[in-house]
């Protein structure tokens, strides 16, 4: 049994193992927003860390995955944790309480694809002038020359 | 001087009285933070009451770009995000895109990889180890490491016709074959770094002001390293033994005879000490490389168009700030469908305000000299 | 006839003064640019002049031809007032030193005390630079001034002290001659001399005791604001500085003038750009020391060492 599986015992998810070799990824859950804080907490007292926050748009599907990446110091365990719900105004909820580490990278995807993550202490824009009213990596963003120019 | 609502805009807090107060704009054009990061201070006389780092001024929007050029023109965007270990980045994105298509890279491609990268490494940690002593107000050690870096510029300039934002890896191998000029080159600057690596010992390490200045500052304690993600030397500098090259082995790596340096104060003088001790084992690497260096090609035949099978994969290496991992999703086109790029500078920079709290200015400019950051590849 | 040498003696002083800072400048500057390159595997300055000598005199004249530039916020009465309260004393500070038996500008009975008073004047030059400009960092820099003052400035005076009871004298040219028919005072006073050593680093600001302008920390530090020919006068101030410091430190320990061979001049000088060498060897290899390190090195371990060896020998003294 994986370290993954260990830590996440307790909490009701399947974990599917990934092709390693393939996707690099050892193993994944696709969860419900409401488990992701017990899933978080697990994997802090097993002392993965978080290695990044970050999202990905699916125009074809109408949803938003929020993707969050773990793994381990003492042993190869990259574990990718999925959420998924509508494009329109996703709502996350927000790790930064377990892991500090987490605050920056979810201001960071906040404000490039518009999600909100429910319970932030800090939700300011990051990366990105504090006046922007766009969300550059949503698929429907259009950079100012296709919109100039009418392109798609 | 101290205002309340800036206060609340930069995320300070406003504690005790506040008469004496006020709040310091460090960058983003200033000599101590190397780049164009911004810190609001909220101090009291020379002390940190809290510290909040703004960032985005070097912004590009990388990760956009990626999503509108091919896979084969990204690549040269990699080497603009951290220009310090431009090596580093090539070898991520052409291993991501060789795992997602399937590509097999020659052997001697891979120690030229190796050999390559190692050198990058060793000029990286150079210029931090200038840079870093600039921030402790000594200004020759960061000439005589740059001295030695040159040396390491002209070497990789030699074969891979730039000397700062390389794009020498190719899918499937690399961009041109290295000679005996060029290995003999890089064993003669093996033989005068050993011996000259005693030298910045003992110009810098033993010097009574120096270990002053840097032990106990900063101090990374082991709870707080995965809660911030953090990676590299800063946090080998508190004892994890964690390195990409050990734990998810690439190319050659396995193969090759090396030591992990790990210290376990957390302290300025800990991430100090595990750099210097990597150029050593950097050096270890690229001897083992020019004696082992196989014959054969250099490139294996890959298609000109490039178009990865729908699905996902992530590839991380080490670079000389930590771990870069790169996530990448492909829809079957020739272009990627999203590209994230998790950055060893962005997560060791997030316990910057934790770290300077409660700390004298003079401190919180070495702290930050020793969390060794490339700003462009914070911002991206 | 009295009243007309008077002038003239005076006339001469002033333009030898004058000589000497603005020709000091021109080549401490270049020395120190030498110096600082050669530690660095570099050349320093070689296009202007043999030697890159006339390379000070460059940046002079394009320092001067540069504007200044006033901050809207500065409080500019002060703000102009600050480089000229720097300047001046060290100026007048040249006033007692004795380059030879007969090269004085003015014979003073309380030439050290004068030179010490006026090297407190120099901290409040700075002081009026770091409140006058409305920077924060300059301010900072300035508190870092003040606050370090009374840390070498004691430790200083005790190190003096014993040299004044060895010699019985405040002027600068009978302590020369005191030394003339024994050891020199170094010898005597070996604890003293190093103290004094370190305390003029402190005082003339100069690494490792650089944190009124420590540039990693504070850009600039009290002359962040300043450009041109004021920033150019803190220059001169602080090389300026440094001469006097070395020239006293020369007088008090190493016997002035005194040396065979050579005439008087020439040791004077010799021993000048010995500790001027000794400046710059220690601010082109060390770190800079943390602010409160610096103050508990000087209360905790000059002032205690140098009282102590004070103490011993006035008790000397009055044994013998």
């Amino acid at each position: 049994m994986s370290i993954i599986e260990t830590a996440l015992h307790d909490v009701n998810v399947t974990v599917e193992a990934q092709d390693y070799q393939q996707s690099g990824i050892h193993a994944q859950a696709e969860i419900q927003a409401e488990q992701l804080k017990s899933v978080c907490r697990a994997l802090h007292s097993f002392c993965f860390f978080l290695e990044t926050v970050t999202a990905v748009d699916n125009l074809s599907t109408e949803t938003m995955q929020g993707v969050w990446f773990f793994n381990h110091y003492r042993q190869s365990a990259r574990f990718k944790v999925v959420i998924e719900t509508g494009r329109n105004n996703p709502v996350f909820p927000s790790i930064g309480a377990i892991y500090p580490g987490a605050v920056w990278h979810e201001r960071e995807t906040g404000e490039f694809f518009g999600i909100v993550y429910d319970g932030s202490k800090d939700s300011r824009c990051l990366l990105l002038p504090e006046d922007v009213t766009f969300h550059p990596l949503r698929k429907d963003f259009k950079r100012p020359e296709q919109q100039i120019a009418g392109i798609h | 001087m101290f205002d309340s609502q800036t206060a609340a805009t930069y995320n300070l807090e406003t504690v005790g009285d506040q008469e004496n107060d006020f709040i310091l704009n460090l960058g983003p054009q200033h000599p101590g933070t190397h780049g164009v990061l911004r810190v609001v201070l909220h101090m009291d006389g020379e002390y940190i009451l809290s510290a909040d780092p703004v960032l985005g001024y070097g912004h590009r929007m990388q990760e956009k770009i990626a999503e509108t050029l091919t896979y084969t023109q990204v690549l040269p965007y990699m080497a603009r995000m951290d220009y310090l270990s431009a090596l580093s980045y090539n070898q991520a994105w052409v291993c991501l895109v060789e795992k997602m298509c399937g590509y097999e890279v020659p052997r001697r491609a891979e120690y030229i990889r190796v050999l390559t990268t190692e050198l990058n490494r060793i000029s990286s940690h150079f210029l931090w180890f200038g840079a870093f002593l600039l921030d402790l107000g000594a200004f020759t050690p960061f000439l005589h490491a740059f001295e030695d870096r040159e040396k390491i510029l002209d070497l990789l300039e030699t074969l891979t016709g730039s000397r700062l934002t390389y794009c020498f890896f190719r899918f499937g191998g690399v961009g041109a074959d290295v000679d005996s000029v060029f290995l003999k080159g890089a064993q003669d600057f093996v033989d005068h770094m050993r011996s000259h690596l005693a030298s910045y010992h003992d110009l810098v390490t033993g010097n009574v002001i120096f270990q002053e200045r840097t032990r106990d500052v900063g101090v990374i304690l082991p709870f707080d390293t995965w809660g911030y993600g953090l990676t590299g030397p800063v946090l080998r500098g508190s004892g994890e033994k964690y390195d990409v090259r050990l734990r998810e082995p690439y190319s050659i790596y396995p193969e090759l005879d090396f030591e992990i340096p790990v210290e376990q104060t957390g302290d300025c003088l800990a991430r100090y000490l595990v750099r210097l001790q990597e150029i050593e084992e950097s050096l270890n690497i690229i001897e083992q490389t020019i004696a082992g260096m196989p014959e054969g090609p250099i490139r294996s035949k890959v298609p000109k168009i490039i178009k990865p099978p729908e699905g996902e994969a992530t590839m991380s290496v080490e670079t000389p700030r930590g771990e870069l991992m790169i996530y990448a999703v492909s829809d079957g086109s020739k272009i990627p469908y999203r590209v994230k790029y998790r950055v060893p500078s962005f997560a060791n920079l997030s316990i910057f305000s934790k770290m300077a709290k409660g700390q004298l200015l003079a401190d919180a400019l070495a702290v930050l000299g020793s969390l060794d950051l490339v700003i462009p590849e914070v911002d991206r | 006839m009295i009243m007309e040498i008077t002038i003239v003696r005076t006339l001469l002083s002033i333009l030898g003064i004058t000589l000497v800072v603005g020709l000091n400048a021109v080549f401490v500057v270049w020395l120190e640019r030498k110096v600082a390159g050669h530690m660095q595997y570099r050349l320093g300055p070689t296009e202007v002049g043999p030697a890159g000598l006339l390379q000070t005199v460059a940046d002079g004249l394009k320092l001067v031809s540069k504007q200044i530039i006033f901050p809207r916020s500065a409080d500019t009465p002060i703000f102009i007032l600050a480089p000229i309260i720097c300047l001046v004393p060290v100026f007048v500070a040249l006033l007692p030193v004795p380059f030879s038996e007969n090269i004085q500008a003015h014979e003073l009975d309380v030439g050290l005390l004068l030179v010490i008073a006026l090297g407190l004047l120099n901290t409040l030059g700075i002081l009026l630079a770091g409140w006058g400009c409305d920077n924060k960092y300059a301010l900072l820099g300035a508190s870092r001034a003040v606050a370090q003052i009374l840390a070498y400035k004691i430790p200083l005076l005790l190190c003096i002290l014993p040299i004044i009871l060895l010699s019985g004298t405040f002027s600068l040219r009978e302590i020369v001659v005191a030394q003339d028919h024994s050891l020199w005072f170094a010898l005597y006073q070996p604890v003293a001399f190093l103290i004094y050593l370190v305390a003029i680093t402190m005082e003339t600001n100069r690494s490792p005791f650089d944190f009124a302008e420590a540039e990693s920390e504070l850009v600039a530090g009290f002359h962040t604001e300043y450009s041109g020919m004021m920033f150019s006068l803190f220059f001169l101030a602080e090389y300026t500085y440094m001469f006097v410091a070395a020239a006293i430190a020369s007088v008090l320990f190493l016997g002035g003038w005194l040396g065979p061979f050579f005439p008087g001049p020439v040791w004077m000088l010799l021993k000048i750009y010995f500790f001027l060498f000794l400046m710059m060897w220690f601010r082109w290899t060390f770190p800079r020391v943390r602010v409160d390190q610096m103050l508990s090195f000087g209360w905790k371990i000059l002032l205690p060492i140098s009282l102590l060896n004070f103490l011993l020998t006035a008790g000397v003294m009055a044994a013998l």
